[in-house]
């Protein structure tokens, strides 16, 4: 299985490496390789770093930053020799660079797109969005987004945060919000650890999230999975699972889906003889999440 | 000289040395013309043990002097001096390496001692060599390596059934076996008759076994054969990558030939990289593409700290024998003060305050001049910054595209005010209209004025406004324009700018009309290095198709001839050494065929590079055909 790949995007001073930073020190068991402009504003607690040399700090917790001094296309062409190092892949973006675009290049290089995540500044973004050198590529940015993060929230009144929130659904429709501080943003969303047992609310930082699971030892009919996704609320910022098919009954599938976004890939092959345990994850803001009749879409009962 | 009669004498040489005459008939008319029979003697063995210059017949007149004596004296041609008030002079005299007199014959003739060379140009052009205002060096350590396969002039292309021919020919100079990379550069489809993309059969039965790759012209793809797909292992099973192009054989899902973007990047990203030595064994071959064109000074202009490590490493090897003049990327500048200052203690954007004294000097001739600063990309590629949008859609399909900078607009004004706060010059690639002003208001919030004379240079330069002429006067910018555009790419401008844009394009009769001055340049390798096609382009301003793009911003030869020469040279703060033929400047020097200040500009194309000298010595020269 290759790595996943989450890009983090978003202008200059929004906060993608406080976001970053946070994963890092949170990572929630999953080794994480994340690519970086430089490491000007990387903020690794000293306990974390286990070596350092010029391009690359490698981490106590089973994470690693790599600088992107030497181009992306040739940092990537050195990982695709490591990915069995890693369980994820991040890339922060340059200020001005469109997510989506570094997205297809690391696709090009074998790492699979699951995210598109902008994080923008709460009271900057729409003074950006107006600036005559950068403001059409501030909007592009926030078109590219699977997922947006409003970061420092708390430096805004809480009308202002609201006029945002509509104007962002005006700017970037269906594309699920969340808000946030520091770049507090929970792994879980952002990444989504392959942990099912867990069906407890998933607390944000700032946001309380709700949450649903889902199980079943049958294998699910692609449609029905087709017609769940496409009728997810935007609510529903995250998803993950492991997913049996009834149309290829030797393989299992990850389901990945970020705020838009949803990739559907072959995991491994599994025998035939191999019980099917499809599990899945979902999370949303509050009042996203109806299980009820997400579990009847899954089973084809609507 | 004694009263003799100079052109006696130089006959007299000219007819011993082509055997015209015998030794005692050249003693007799030396007798004639004044000279005895033991001074007749000496100036026949003086004669004997001159070097033959292939631009004329090596003369000499060994008379008695009181002036020091040169080296060489160039004479009986057309000398260029570059000086504004006095064009033209007779004769040069090159002592050291330096001018050692330049103006009538008979004042640079007192300076011919008992073993000065007289070199009799025959009516050729004498005049300072050119400086390469902008271009990128270490592609020319890889392009010799590569086949050229761009299109004419710029390239042999013109039809599909080209390549093999070419290809081959590139296999035996290369001497490469079964299996090796074949790689070629400058493949574009609009360069074809047939108009139609290369495809792998066109390649496959001349090279079943040798993979190919012919880099796109916009360097964001390639045509590959059946060998190279095979190793990199693209196949019918291949998916097209989101943002890129697989062309696929009609009816089948097998890869044709032509990969674009993303599809590209992976292939571009894993081909065998030259090592340092391969590098450094290039650097005589990568000269000589400069010495051929008559250029002595020649630009690494946006430097990587790890090949700015290839450069220093050649120096120190004595590899390099024309000058070259570095600017490091400003991104680069943590990885230069680790390498440059080891010792240096601060933050990882901060700037030793001794950093401006590894800049402005050559070393082994290589220099460090200032720092490279890039905010947008290529008009043609449609990836540079402008006010206003095309008229035509973005690199990918977009409406209303103006492209966008490279970096956040803070990042690059903060750098640029701590890059100039040191002392070092600033170097700033600007094509569209809203990265110029992006570096107007970067430098602008420095305080900087003309009058600090920082020679701050406007790479390109190329899509200016009207408007933004007056900033480069206040600031003391200079532009280093790209008037050659016109000619390769400005029948793409008209389509994607609109005439009333397209025809400002570099506009250097603007510029010089209100006092800047200006290099013009070839950007190497995005266009060859043809200094006499930069002025022609410059002069004409016409596109292949034959438009005229800003018939008012065309120039005339002595304009043309400066911004490839002394104004180049000022540009890089060398104009007391280079650029022009004054008493104490280094002899780098080009003798032409012809001469470009008084040629038609359609004859410029014409003009023969006959020989070049760096510092008086020959670099290049000419094979009689």
């Amino acid at each position: 299985m290759s790595l996943p790949l989450t890009v983090i995007g978003g202008y200059l001073g929004a906060g993608k490496t406080t976001v970053l930073n946070h994963l890092l020190a949170n990572n929630d068991g999953l080794r994480i390789a994340a690519l970086v402009n430089d490491f000007g504003d990387i903020n690794i607690d000293a306990d974390l770093i286990r070596s350092a040399d010029g391009e690359t700090i490698a981490m106590t917790n089973g994470c690693a930053c790599c600088t992107l001094a030497d181009g992306l296309a040739t940092v990537l062409a050195g990982l695709r020799e490591r990915s069995g190092d890693f369980d994820h892949m991040v890339i922060e973006c340059s200020g001005v660079a469109d997510p989506l675009k570094i997205g297809h290049t690391g696709a090009a290089f074998g790492f699979p797109l699951v995210g598109v995540v902008v994080v923008v500044d709460a009271d900057a973004v729409r003074t950006q969005s107006r600036d005559k050198y950068v403001g059409d590529t501030v909007l592009r940015q926030l078109g590219s987004a699977d997922l947006l993060i409003v970061n420092k929230a708390d430096l805004v009144a809480n009308d202002a945060l609201e006029s945002l929130q509509s104007w962002l659904t005006d700017t970037a429709p269906d594309t699920p919000v969340l808000t946030t501080q520091g770049g507090r943003v929970d792994t879980a969303i952002l990444l989504a650890p392959l942990r099912t047992s867990d069906a407890s609310a998933v607390e944000g930082a700032h946001d309380s999230f709700d949450s649903w699971s889902f199980r079943s030892d049958t294998p699910l009919r692609r449609s029905d999975v087709d017609a769940f996704l496409t009728a997810l609320p935007p609510g529903v910022v995250r998803a993950k699972g492991i997913l049996r098919l009834d149309d290829d009954a030797t393989t299992d599938y990850l389901l990945q889906r970020v705020g838009r976004r949803t990739s559907l890939l072959p995991l491994g092959a599994v025998s035939a003889d191999d019980p099917a345990d499809t599990r899945l994850v979902v999370i949303g803001v509050p009042g996203s999440i109806d299980g009820e009749l997400f579990a009847q879409r899954l089973n084809g009962a609507v | 000289m004694g009263g003799m009669n100079d052109n006696g004498l130089d006959d007299v040489a000219a007819d011993l040395r082509q055997g015209r005459i015998s030794r005692r008939d050249a003693l007799k008319r030396l007798a004639a013309l004044g000279m005895g029979a033991a001074a007749g003697t000496a100036f026949i063995a003086a004669c004997d043990r001159k070097t033959t210059s292939s631009t004329g017949e090596a003369n000499s007149s060994a008379g008695a002097t009181n002036q020091a004596p040169a080296d060489t004296i160039y004479r009986n041609g057309t000398v260029l001096t570059m000086v504004d008030d006095r064009r033209q002079a007779e004769a040069v005299a090159v002592a050291g390496g330096k001018i050692l007199a330049v103006g009538s014959d008979a004042d640079v003739m007192a300076h011919n001692g008992a073993n000065t060379v007289v070199v009799d140009l025959g009516g050729h052009t004498l005049m300072p060599s050119f400086i390469d205002a902008h271009g990128h060096f270490m592609n020319a350590l890889q392009v010799v390596k590569w086949a050229n396969v761009q299109g004419v002039p710029a390239g042999p292309i013109t039809s599909v059934k080209e390549f093999v021919p070419i290809l081959q020919e590139h296999v035996r100079k290369l001497a490469l076996k079964p299996g090796d990379w074949i790689i070629g550069y400058g493949y574009d489809r609009s360069n074809l008759v047939e108009g139609r993309e290369l495809n792998v059969d066109d390649l496959d039965p001349a090279f079943p076994d040798n993979p190919i790759m012919l880099i796109h012209s916009s360097n964001h793809g390639a045509v590959l054969n059946t060998a190279a797909f095979k190793v990199v292992g693209y196949n019918d099973s291949t998916p097209t990558p989101a943002g890129g192009i697989i062309v696929r054989k009609p009816g089948t899902n097998i890869p044709a030939g032509l990969i674009m973007e993303t599809a590209f990047l992976p292939i571009l990203t894993g081909a065998p990289k030259p090592s340092e030595r391969q590098l450094l064994d290039t650097l005589d071959q990568a000269q000589q593409i400069y010495t051929r064109a008559g250029v002595t000074t020649v630009q690494e202009g946006a430097t990587a700290a790890k090949d700015l490590r290839v450069l220093r490493k050649g120096a120190d090897e004595g590899l390099l024998y024309l000058d070259v003049v570095s600017m490091p990327v400003f991104l680069e500048i943590p990885e230069l003060v680790q390498d440059f200052l080891p010792d240096f203690v601060g933050g990882p954007a901060d700037i030793p305050d001794e950093a401006a004294n590894k800049f402005g000097t050559y070393n082994n001739r290589l220099k460090l001049q200032g720092i490279k600063f890039v905010i947008d990309g290529s008009p043609q590629g449609k990836t540079a910054f402008w006010t206003e949008p095309l008229l035509t859609p973005g690199p990918d399909g977009q409406k209303d595209w103006r492209g966008q900078p490279i970096f956040p607009p803070e990042t690059i004004h903060t750098t640029m005010a701590a890059v100039h706060a040191k002392g070092l010059q600033v170097f700033c690639h600007a094509n569209g209209d809203a990265a110029i002003d992006l570096a107007i208001d970067g430098m602008r919030k420095t305080g900087v004025k003309a009058a600090d004379d920082r020679r701050t240079v406007i790479i390109h330069s190329q899509c200016m406004r009207p408007d933004q002429l007056d900033p480069y006067v206040e600031l003391g910018f200079s532009p280093s324009f790209f008037s050659v555009h016109t000619f390769y790419w400005g029948d793409e401008h008209l389509a994607n700018l609109g005439p009333q844009r397209a025809d400002f394009i570099s506009p250097m009769a603007s510029a010089y009309a209100k006092g800047l001055r200006c290099s013009n340049h070839t950007d190497f390798s995005v266009t060859p290095m043809e200094p006499m096609r930069v002025m022609w382009s410059s002069m004409v301003r016409t596109s292949k198709k034959g438009v005229v793009l800003g018939a008012d911003e065309r120039i005339d030869n002595w304009q043309a001839l400066k911004a490839l020469t002394l104004d180049a040279a000022w540009q890089i703060f060398e104009e007391k050494t280079k650029g022009s033929l004054e008493v104490g400047k280094l002899a780098d020097m080009v003798i032409l065929d012809a001469d470009p200040l008084t040629a038609k500009p359609e004859a410029l194309l014409d003009i023969a590079v006959l020989e070049t000298l760096k510092e008086g010595k020959t670099v290049y020269r000419k094979e009689p055909k």
